[in-house]
């Protein structure tokens, strides 16, 4: 796909996996994969500065844990970014009406 | 998957070296966080391919250059330090400049002053050496020096008065100091003042009777200057004043006196203004531009008291409002002399505000109800009270005066109707002298004035009848 069709939507799609329950990157970025069925492919050089933006903007919280003897960053929603992910979608269902209305009429 | 973790440890590699206030463990999360994403992805294309270098390539392939992603994600989270560090620096360097640029410009100001400063000293002594050796080369000088000379003229009555004047010419004439040249010479004649500095400075010229002018003048560059003056061929003849009120029949028996403010008119010389001496030199009328204070009798007597019963100079309103500058002792022989005429320069005279003053002995008789001895000492007192308080009708006696007297009253005591106040400033009465004889003024009084007069005169009668005093008034001054 259009990477710029992408652009401004990764982090609603990041805070709604999230959304779900607690995550990290590399399971965002295959969740959003699946979800998509292979038309998201979240780069790295994307997602990564995404979760840290939203967590520099407090809608993600992180914490560290263990696992196979590597540490691993696990994200979860905050109250600021429920509200955030509420009014991206919001806004992307409005864009989306508009889009698909003028496309209809074409 | 441990040994692959290990091969991420150059994600670090690119990072610039640790600063100061750089979080301990920002960099330690950068890399675990993306050495854990690749191992993840290196476990898939292990599962997928099976040969770990292919796994490898591939996973770098997706992921793109690990180590410039750990670049932007330390950035991103240092720059807003950074940026904040490198502005802060950048506004310190800017006002060090500006200090710098400040001092450097105060500096050069201080330098360029020194210079002006060497460089007009040294101008003045050659002039001074120029003029004692080649005094022709001075022209050349014209834009910085210039020569000024002042004439005096008189063409009053074709006459040439006898004496010297003198001249004053004050200013910034030879620097920046004032400087003041005093020079002596007849009518018609011409007297070099010297070279001058163009710019503004103060001509006076003084009579030889003592009348003097002062006129601004500005000196402009590259001309040489005559100022000429216009004088009088002699000093301004005196004339007779007789002054006379046409007080309204029903007040003309009561026995009521008037104050007035009067000043004369200036003296004008061609374009010249005269003016008299500055020190009254005279008995009597000062005849200045300034108020003087003319105290008229119901009788047709009049007596100045042009620094007594207000102060000279000042309005009419002035009369009565303070309480020290009233209790004056006149010595009856000179500064209080009743006249039948005044004797005042010939030149217009104006009365710029009038009021009118209760006769004497109701006044006294009024005091006397308060036990008060009064007896004339041949002193007498020029007083004013606060009057309209007074005759209000309260009973009480408004004035910090009685203390003072030691309860004794050493003449007559001049009250001042302060309601009945009339300022003429703006439309003055103005009479007009004639040479050789005797003038006649007879002042009409402002409807307004008379009005009020007689408000207060039916005041004073009732608050006689309200008080119903018993005690008799006693008497004996002048």
């Amino acid at each position: 796909m259009d990477s710029r069709l992408l652009t401004g939507t990764v982090e609603m799609l990041i805070l709604e996996v999230i959304s779900e329950g607690p995550s990290y990157g590399y399971q965002i970025a295959q969740t959003v994969l699946a979800r998509s069925r292979g038309y998201f492919e979240l780069k790295e050089g994307s997602l990564y500065p995404a979760l840290h933006r939203l967590e520099r903007q407090k809608h993600l919280a992180a914490n560290w844990n263990e696992t196979d003897g590597r540490r691993r960053k696990y994200y979860k929603l905050t109250a600021a970014g429920s509200k955030a992910l509420a009014t991206k979608k919001q806004e992307w269902t409005a864009f989306s009406k508009g889009v698909q209305g003028v496309l209809g009429h074409a | 998957m441990p040994e692959h973790g290990s091969n991420w440890r150059d994600l670090a590699a690119d990072l610039p070296a640790p600063r100061d206030d750089e979080p301990s463990h920002l960099r330690d999360d950068i890399v675990a966080e993306l050495a854990d994403h690749l191992s993840c992805a290196m476990n898939r294309e292990l599962h997928a391919t099976g040969d770990k270098e292919h796994a490898k390539k591939n996973v770098i392939d997706k992921f793109g250059n690990p180590t410039a992603v750990a670049y932007r994600l330390w950035w991103d989270a240092i720059k807003e330090k950074i940026m904040s560090q490198r502005i802060l620096i950048g506004v310190t360097v800017i006002m060090a400049i500006a200090c710098l640029a400040a001092s450097g410009f105060a500096w050069m100001a201080v330098q360029e002053g020194r210079e002006v400063n060497r460089a007009m000293l040294e101008k003045l002594s050659s002039l001074t050496l120029m003029s004692e050796e080649h005094p022709q080369s001075l022209n050349t000088l014209l834009l910085d020096w210039v020569p000024v000379k002042v004439k005096l003229v008189s063409n009053e009555h074709g006459m040439v008065p006898d004496g010297e004047f003198q001249v004053t010419l004050f200013g910034k004439l030879f620097g920046t100091d004032n400087v003041q040249v005093d020079k002596k010479l007849h009518i018609n004649e011409e007297v070099e003042i010297g070279y001058v500095k163009p710019g503004s400075c103060t001509l006076t010229v003084n009579s030889p009777w003592g009348d003097h002018t002062t006129d601004y003048q500005t000196i402009m560059p590259g001309t040489p200057r005559t100022l000429t003056v216009d004088c009088p061929s002699k000093p301004i003849e005196d004339v007779q004043l007789k002054l006379d009120v046409n007080w309204p029949a029903d007040l003309r028996n009561e026995n009521l006196d008037l104050i007035c403010a009067v000043s004369q008119g200036l003296r004008h010389i061609g374009e010249t203004v005269w003016q008299p001496p500055l020190v009254q030199d005279r008995q009597g009328f000062s005849g200045t531009t300034k108020r003087d204070w003319l105290l008229l009798q119901s009788s047709g007597k009049v007596a100045n008291y042009w620094s007594t019963i207000g102060y000279a100079g000042y309005n009419i309103e002035s009369i009565g409002q303070s309480k020290y500058g009233i209790e004056t002792r006149l010595d009856p022989d000179s500064e209080l002399m009743w006249k039948e005429s005044l004797t005042i320069r010939n030149l217009p005279v104006e009365i710029n505000g009038m009021t009118v003053v209760f006769p004497s002995t109701e006044l006294l008789a009024l005091r006397m109800s308060k036990k008060l001895t009064i007896s004339g000492m041949g002193m007498p007192i020029i007083s004013t009270w606060p009057t309209d308080r007074y005759f209000r009708g309260d009973g009480e006696l408004v004035s910090g005066q009685m203390p003072e007297m030691n309860g004794i009253f050493q003449g007559p005591i001049i009250i001042p109707i302060k309601s009945a106040i009339v300022d003429k400033s703006a439309d003055p009465l103005r009479f007009v002298p004639k040479a050789g004889e005797i003038n006649v003024w007879t002042i009409e009084l402002p409807e307004s004035l008379v009005a009020r007069t007689r408000e207060a005169l039916k005041a004073l009668d009732e608050f006689k009848a309200e008080r119903n005093d018993s005690v008799e008034a006693r008497y004996d001054g002048e």
